[in-house]
């Protein structure tokens, strides 16, 4: 049993319409202009299905049968499973689920000071992220900048398989990079069919815009496909800068690419689960950055979580960024409005979002339970108002209980039996009078947030792994 | 443990846990096996009222628990009366308040949070209820001595009335036999030195540690 069953998807900007001329237009991209794939294995598969390969440029271009051939192979449904079976995730249909942080460098400290990420901050930020109640998955939250570059993904798994009972979203370098991964996952979870199951790792790869396929990048799917493994498709363009300056341009260009990458890993072993992700930004021309926490990626994110609905294929966005670099006000408005929105607009996933500041770069250990706070408040959102029989009966009745005469209904059952379903309990919103709250203190969000995340890290430890998995997962982490 | 403490115990969790069904019944039990009715209510009602009031105002539990359990105790206290009655005997509390919210405001919740908060730590409470008219305020102090008159106002036009009982007491010559205690959302310890109130508590924790300090206790 999944552990929440939330929906999201409430909100629909677009008709089927413009979804279908979205779609249109996307085929005509992969048709006639191409994508330049710097793999040759690939090309050759791609080759083999019926695209046409420039030898020269690398170019592929995929006709539409071929494309949408691959939409209809790619499952419709998928299960990403974790450590403790509760936190297993099942993408279909509108389920939500967020996900932590992802490859910050930086970290800001209690102090405020901001250094270098380490394997120690991997391991603390993940075990708090275990702790917090509204994150679903695990990216690896830190790159730890202490650790070798060679085999640094492993060694990174490693540290989030020990935090984490969740659900673990990683990267690899290469194929064999996946292969000794998906043994070191398989070893957790005690056997290759559990696996295969319901898979504890899978992988993102993230594809340059615009229109390439890195070497790399493409022989991680490859693998990723052979092994049906889930694979992250990711594209993240900026509009304006490596795609079209317009919303709907650098979508549909995001779009060539992504069923691109969904139609090779299909061709490789039709059924791959494969799991269409974007981070899409504007580039602030103002400043020659890309705006994380800008409003339009929720106009992106409108726009993508319309068009993998239509095709039927789970989904995952990058929302709830900020470009603060503090946690702030800024901080504050930028994430909720995304999370909003990203919810709103419908997503199965959406991930880099619990305590990330300054875009991707900064992890806080105090933003990782501010996230947590305004992902509640959201999810109460989606959790709805039901009006049934049911309840406007009981209503009624306890209405007429307490009615004209009666002066509350704080002795009610009817509110004590309702009340936690009804009423979402902030952890660390201050709604205390004032006299109360200077008593205490006088601390904001900030302070408490602080508070509550030097309890947790104190407090929680998920369960450990044994032993002779715990000896196993290091000897694969240690392989040259 | 003896079987009294057995039973003060689970009475205690009874109200702890708003359970006026199982209180009720436990206080019948309690009074079979002759339990003295006063040790029945400090150590068993009263004691699982206190710890629902302390969790409470650290945040650990609930209001509708605070006032399930305010409740479970009322009634259950209503059993024993009889009892202490037939024999003479009279709970000894710390003092006595008599408390309602004023003249034109039907605000009742923090008025009654307050009156379950003072009746954990002690205090014989007669709640006057809401929208109580000033006359009625002064013809009770009047009649009932109590130690502490408590005035609840939930609204700024309403507030005035906490002045205008409070010089009503005075100008009765009642003012220097009690003290004046009050609360309210627009209501502060600023207006309390202005109209000459003796406390002013800032929620129902804050005014039964005042409560107990007005009548020269201090909390247990």
């Amino acid at each position: 049993m999944p552990l929440i069953s939330l929906k999201g998807g409430q909100v629909e900007l677009f008709t089927k319409d413009q979804i279908y001329d979205f779609h249109l237009a996307t085929i005509k991209i992969l048709e006639e202009i191409g994508i330049a794939v710097h793999d040759e294995d690939a090309s050759r598969i791609l080759a083999d299905a019926g695209a046409s390969v420039d030898e020269k440029t690398h170019i592929v271009k995929m006709p539409q049968y071929l494309v949408e051939d691959a939409i209809r192979k790619v499952p419709k449904s998928v299960t990403l499973g974790a450590r403790n079976s509760k936190w297993d995730l099942e993408l279909w249909k509108k389920t939500i689920y967020a996900g932590g942080g992802s490859n910050a460098v930086n970290i800001l400290d209690f102090d405020g000071k901001r250094r270098t990420a380490t394997l120690r901050d991997l391991e603390d930020l993940t075990r708090l992220q275990d702790a917090l109640e509204n994150v679903h998955f695990i990216p690896p939250i830190v790159v730890p900048q202490d650790l070798p570059r060679v085999g640094l993904y492993k060694r990174c798994l490693e540290a989030t398989l020990k935090n984490t009972e969740k659900h673990v979203l990683h990267q690899a370098e290469s194929p064999q990079d996946v292969r000794d991964q998906l043994e070191m996952a398989t070893a957790v979870l005690g056997s290759p069919e559990e696996m295969r199951r319901r898979p504890l790792v899978s992988f993102i790869l993230c594809f340059v815009s615009p229109l390439k396929f890195s070497k790399t990048n493409t022989q991680v799917l490859l693998e990723c496909a052979r092994q049906g493994l889930p694979a992250f498709i990711e594209s993240d363009p900026q509009a304006g800068a490596t795609a079209p300056v317009t919303i709907a341009g650098a979508m549909v260009q995001q779009n060539a690419e992504l069923l691109g990458a969904a139609t090779l890993a299909q061709l490789v072993n039709p059924g791959t689960p494969v799991i269409y992700t974007h981070a899409p930004t504007v580039m602030d021309m103002k400043v020659g950055e890309v705006a994380e926490g800008c409003p339009e990626r929720c106009l992106f994110n409108a726009i993508s979580a319309q068009v993998t609905r239509y095709y039927g294929i789970p989904a995952c966005c990058v929302a709830g960024l900020t470009d603060s670099k503090i946690v702030d006000v800024q901080t504050g408005y930028e994430k909720t409005l995304q999370v909003t929105l990203a919810a709103l607009c419908g997503y199965n996933l959406f991930y880099s979002f619990t305590g990330m500041i300054e875009g991707c770069l900064t992890a806080s250990y105090e933003q990782s339970v501010i996230d947590d706070e305004i992902c509640g408040m959201v999810f109460r959102f989606l959790r709805g108002a039901e009006i049934s029989d049911k309840i406007l009966t009981e209503a009624v009745e306890v209405i007429r209980k307490v009615g004209p005469l009666g002066s509350h209904y704080l002795t009610q059952e009817h509110t004590r039996k309702n009340l936690l379903a009804e009423h979402w309990i902030p952890k660390v919103s201050d709604r205390r009078r004032y006299e109360i709250w200077a008593k205490a203190g006088s601390r904001g969000a900030k302070e408490l947030a602080q508070e509550r995340a030097k309890k947790l890290l104190v407090e929680h430890r998920p369960a450990p792994l044994p032993p002779d998995v715990l000896k196993t997962i290091t000897a694969i982490a240690s392989r040259p | 443990m003896s079987e009294q403490a057995a039973v003060l115990e689970k009475l205690a969790e009874a109200v702890k846990s708003g359970n006026a069904e199982s209180s009720n019944d436990l206080t019948k039990k309690a009074l079979e096996m002759n339990l003295d009715p006063i040790v029945l209510i400090e150590e068993g009602l009263a004691k699982g009222l206190r710890a629902v009031g302390e969790a409470f105002g650290k945040g650990e539990l609930f209001l509708t628990d605070l006032m399930f359990a305010a409740e479970a105790m009322k009634r259950s206290v209503l059993l024993v009366e009889p009892v202490l009655q037939s024999r003479n005997k009279q709970r000894k509390f710390k003092g006595s308040v008599l408390i309602g919210t004023v003249e034109g405001d039907i605000h009742d919740i923090g008025k009654s949070i307050v009156a379950a908060t003072l009746e954990a730590n002690g205090f014989n409470v007669i709640d006057l209820g809401s929208d109580v008219p000033n006359s009625i305020f002064l013809s009770k102090s009047e009649e009932l001595k109590p130690d502490i008159v408590g005035m609840s106002a939930l609204l700024s036009t309403t507030m005035l009335q906490q002045k205008l009982v409070t010089e009503g007491l005075a100008s009765r010559g009642l003012r220097e036999a009690l003290k004046v205690m009050i609360g309210g959302a627009p209501v502060s310890a600023q207006w309390a030195t202005e109209i000459g109130a003796d406390a002013y508590g800032v929620d129902a924790d804050d005014a039964a540690k005042k409560a107990l300090q007005l009548v020269g206790e201090s909390r247990q």
